[in-house]
C-alpha cells in the first residue's frame, strides 16, 4: 500500500466495494497494490504474505498471521502478527503491536505499547508513555521525554536508554539476573522494570 | 444446542517459561490465584466450564457480564502481578455462540472460534469478536472497545474483524 499526493484511490487487482467513505478491497490469494492519498487511514487483513505500507498514513491497523509487516510512518499505529517482523519507522501518535514469533522495530514513536512472545523490542526514540513486555526476548527502549515506563520480560535483557537531560525515579527487579542504574534521579520519569531471569539495565543514552 | 451466550477462554502469557525457571510450586501458585481471581469475579450468569491446563474455558449468559468480567479479571490479574502474587500477564479472548453441550462440557465451532481468539492476543489484552461486540452495549459495560480489523486465524475458514476491550 503506498500513500502519496494524490486525491484517488487505485487498485491493482482484487474486488473493489464502497460503503460510504470506506472502500474495501478483497484481494484472496494475489498480491495487490493499492494506492491512496496521504493521510489516510487503513486497515490491512492478511493470512499469509508481506505487508508493506509506504508513504504517510493516518490510523494504520494491520493484522497478519505471518508475513513481515512494514510501515513508513502513520499517526497512529496498531499491528500484530502470530508469526513475522514488525517494522514501524515513524508513529506520532500511539504505537501497538503484538508479535507471537518475531522482532518489533520502531524507530520514533509518541506512546508505546509493544509485546513479543518471542522476540526482540528495538525502538529508537519514545516520547510519551511506554508499556513494553517480552516472554522471551530481549527490550531496548529509548526514551527521550518525560513519562512513565513499564518494562517486563520472563527471559530477555531490558535495556532502558534516557535521553540526555532526564531524570528518573526507578523501580527495578530481576529475580536472577543483574540490575544496573545509570539514570540520574529526578521526577521526569517513572520506570518499573522486571525480568525474571534476564538482566535489568537503565543508562543515558 | 444451548441459548447463546458469551465463550470466553483465558490464558497466562508465558506460563511455560515461567514454569521452566520458578519451578512448579510457584506455578501451582499462580494457577490458584488466575482461579481463585475468576472465581471471585465471576457474575451470577457466569461459570467456569473447565481448566485447560494454564487456561480457563468459561461461559457467561451476557454479553455486557462477560466485558464487564474481562475487564475486571485484567485489573485484579495485573494488581496480584504487581503485588508478587499472580501470573505476570492473563489473555483473555471472547466470541459470542450457541455451542453445542457434552455432559457439563461445551464443544463447537464457536468455542473453535474462541480459542483461536485468545491466541491473538497480547499480555494483559482482551480480544472479542465481532459476534460479541455487536450485542452489548460498551458504555453501558463500562468499557471501550477499539476495532482491530480482519483476522485470519489458523482453521477458521474466513477472516473475523476483531475488537479490543481498551
Amino acid at each position: 500500500m503506498v500513500a502519496e499526493p494524490r486525491a484517488d484511490v487505485s487498485v491493482s487487482a482484487g474486488v473493489v466495494s464502497r460503503e460510504g467513505s470506506s472502500l474495501t478491497v478483497d484481494a484472496g490469494t494475489t498480491a495487490v497494490v493499492v494506492r491512496v492519498p496521504e493521510g489516510v487511514s487503513v486497515v490491512v487483513g492478511s493470512d499469509s504474505g508481506r505487508v508493506t505500507l509506504t508513504g504517510t498514513f493516518g490510523a494504520v491497523g494491520v493484522a497478519s498471521d505471518s508475513g513481515r509487516i512494514s510501515v513508513d510512518e502513520a499517526r497512529s499505529v496498531d499491528v500484530r502478527s502470530t508469526s513475522g517482523q514488525i517494522d514501524v519507522g515513524r508513529c506520532v501518535e500511539t504505537c501497538r503491536a503484538r508479535s507471537g514469533s518475531g522482532r518489533v522495530q520502531v524507530g520514533e514513536t509518541g506512546t508505546l505499547d509493544v509485546h513479543t512472545e518471542s522476540g526482540r523490542i528495538s525502538v529508537g526514540r519514545t516520547a510519551g508513555a511506554v508499556v513494553a513486555s517480552a516472554t522471551q526476548g530481549r527490550i531496548d527502549i529509548g526514551i527521550g521525554a518525560p513519562s512513565d515506563v513499564s518494562a517486563e520480560t520472563m527471559t530477555g535483557k531490558i535495556v532502558l536508554s534516557l535521553a540526555d537531560g532526564l531524570g528518573a525515579h526507578v523501580d527495578l527487579e530481576s529475580s536472577s539476573g543483574r540490575v544496573d542504574n545509570a539514570a540520574p534521579t529526578g521526577p521526569d520519569c517513572h520506570i518499573v522494570a522486571r525480568s525474571v531471569t534476564g538482566r535489568v539495565q537503565v543508562q543515558r543514552q | 444446542m444451548s441459548e447463546p451466550g458469551a465463550i470466553a477462554f483465558t490464558d497466562i502469557v508465558g506460563f511455560t517459561e515461567f514454569t521452566a525457571t520458578e519451578g512448579d510450586r510457584r506455578a501451582l501458585e499462580v494457577l490458584d490465584e488466575q482461579r481463585r481471581i475468576v472465581d471471585e469475579l465471576m457474575p451470577a450468569d457466569g461459570r467456569v466450564v473447565k481448566e485447560l491446563g494454564d487456561g480457563l474455558l468459561i461461559w457467561i449468559d451476557a454479553a455486557q457480564s462477560a466485558l464487564a468480567f474481562s475487564r475486571d479479571v485484567q485489573r485484579a490479574v495485573r494488581a496480584a502481578s504487581m503485588a508478587g502474587r499472580g501470573p505476570l500477564w492473563i489473555r483473555i479472548g471472547l466470541h459470542w455462540g450457541e455451542p453445542a453441550h457434552r455432559g457439563s462440557d461445551l464443544i463447537g465451532h464457536d468455542v473453535n472460534t474462541a480459542a483461536r481468539i485468545v491466541d491473538q492476543a497480547g499480555p494483559g489484552e482482551t480480544l472479542l469478536s465481532e459476534a460479541l461486540a455487536h450485542r452489548c452495549d460498551a458504555d453501558q459495560a463500562g468499557v471501550e472497545l477499539r476495532p482491530i480489523g480482519p483476522v485470519h486465524m489458523k482453521g477458521l475458514p474466513t477472516a473475523i474483524w476483531l475488537y479490543r476491550l481498551a
